[in-house]
């Protein structure tokens, strides 16, 4: 039977459990985005982030009985995730980004052609700074920043009080903003605003 | 504003839009000017990075891959995998799980710390708690004692003087003293012969009127020795009159136990007794609530 589209992650989890691959496509439909852009962000590789999406998903269709319905799916998919990635992350190498992909983001951040070569020296240098972070630093940015996920559910993925989320994210920042301050080309006056 | 506040709200704010005295700092300080630009540049760097992750559609082929692998297993979750479960359910990770939590170990610490000094006595219960408040006197009438063994400090006149456990005092006959174990024993003394002890004091000569305050039940009592008797404080008041050949004993409140010579004899409110270097000495009335028991039940008294 195909599942519907607003049926819940339980529900398609009970559906999983019933081999159900449909409600399994499902599942995966509706969170492969957050998952692989995460892992693209933190291992800094597409080919990478492809194999641990994959990998991911594997492990949630074969351990499927052993998510606690109390807990949050997207916080146990998440867990999931960090931890291959964390274990892959050895041997992966963060490659630079693809330039055709790197124009057309410029593109939707500015329009303006007289930014692009600073846009793309800037992206360029915060997609290599947030190689060299720790961790924990470079998880919590990318959640934040990357996926744009608003801080409490932020520190529910991560399983941390939402007070630490936030001290280590303001500490994850300064640390990737101090690494980037020397490489960047030398500022005129600050007019405009950060946010 | 300085550098430390224009580097605190660089550093605490997210979204971080900087005010008009922030910029107005960073256009006169270059170190901050840099900090700003670097993170507008941080953010908008991560802005576009954002946009290069192009999500491909992973979903047939992990289909694929899952149909290849065979059958969910079905397995429930261990025993471990429940706990570590519930310990992650448990985490203060919102702010209603984060007061419940912290509501719960404080209770927890507040009943542990509760049980823990609940079971220690108080400081006035013992000759431990005794033994680290020395006596107080304080000279009521006529001359200064004589004092041998451990010297008396001198503090400030309302105070009295204090003396250790071992200092031997003698007063001029007439003399009258006040001596304290703060918040456990009183004694006032008259032209007495006496060596201070940790929770009680021997008695040579002349007279003492004792109040105590009750001790909980097991812990040592209060003991008065002379030549004639060991007095016990089983309550609170009595006297004690001692002279060559005779000691005095009256009980004015709570129950007071003397043992002389082959017995002991228990004194309630009211009630007197002498004590001779023959043993007890008949007093009219009385022996009507007295108690007397054989020396084999004697408790065993300190002969310091």
């Amino acid at each position: 039977m195909k599942p519907t589209p607003d049926a819940s992650d339980q529900v398609l989890l009970q559906g999983i459990l019933g081999g159900d691959l449909d409600a399994f496509e499902a599942l995966v439909r509706r969170h492969q985005g957050m998952v692989y852009r995460f892992l693209f962000h933190y291992l800094g590789n597409a080919t990478d982030a492809e194999d641990i999406t994959q990998e991911t998903f594997l492990l949630v269709h074969r351990k499927a009985a052993l998510h606690n319905p109390a807990l949050s799916f997207r916080a146990w998919l998440m867990t999931i995730a960090r931890n291959l990635a964390v274990s892959h992350r050895r041997k992966s190498v963060p490659r630079p980004l693809d330039p055709a992909v790197l124009a057309g983001a410029i593109r939707d951040v500015s329009p303006a052609p007289e930014r692009e070569v600073l846009l793309r020296e800037d992206a360029t240098q915060v997609h290599a700074c947030l190689a060299r972070l720790p961790e924990m630093h470079r998880e919590i940015l990318v959640m934040r920043y990357l996926l744009d996920l608003p801080l409490h559910e932020v520190a529910e993925l991560l399983n941390i009080p939402e007070g630490t989320a936030k001290s280590r994210l303001f500490k994850a920042r300064a640390e990737l903003r101090d690494l980037l301050e020397p490489l960047l080309s030398v500022a005129g006056p600050a007019t405009s605003s950060a946010a | 504003m300085n550098c430390q506040d224009f580097q605190n709200g660089l550093d605490t704010r997210d979204p971080y839009t900087p005010s008009a005295e922030e910029q107005a700092h960073a256009r006169t300080c270059m170190a901050c000017r840099r900090k700003l630009e670097a993170s507008r540049r941080l953010l908008e760097g991560l802005a576009v990075v954002r946009g290069c992750a192009r999500v491909p559609d992973l979903a047939p082929r992990i289909r694929q891959a899952a149909a290849a692998a065979g059958p969910v297993d079905a397995a429930g979750p261990s025993l471990g995998d429940r706990l570590i479960a519930w310990v992650q359910f448990l985490a203060p990770t919102s702010p209603l799980k984060s007061s419940l939590f912290y509501a719960a170990a404080g209770s927890i610490i507040f009943v542990l710390l509760w049980a823990v000094l609940a079971r220690v006595p108080p400081r006035t219960e013992g000759p431990a708690a005794a033994g680290k408040h020395a006596w107080q006197m304080t000279m009521l009438h006529g001359g200064q004692p004589t004092v041998t063994g451990p010297g008396g400090v001198a503090a400030a006149p309302e105070a009295g003087t204090t003396f250790p456990a071992g200092a031997e005092l003698a007063f001029p006959p007439a003399s009258r003293a006040r001596f304290r174990l703060p918040g456990q024993a009183e004694v006032e003394v008259e032209g007495a012969r006496l060596t201070l002890q940790e929770y009680g004091f021997r008695l040579s000569g002349g007279r003492a009127k004792v109040q105590v305050r009750p001790v909980s039940e097991g812990a040592p009592a209060f003991r008065v020795l002379t030549p004639l008797a060991t007095v016990t404080v089983m309550g609170t008041g009595f006297t004690l009159e001692l002279s060559e050949r005779r000691l005095l004993v009256q009980v004015s409140a709570g129950r007071v136990q003397v043992e002389a010579g082959s017995g002991r004899k228990v004194l309630g409110p009211g009630e007197e007794l002498r004590v001779g270097p023959s043993g007890w000495e008949a007093l009219p009335g009385s022996d009507a609530s007295s108690t007397v028991v054989p020396d084999s039940d004697r408790p065993e008294v300190p002969q310091d």
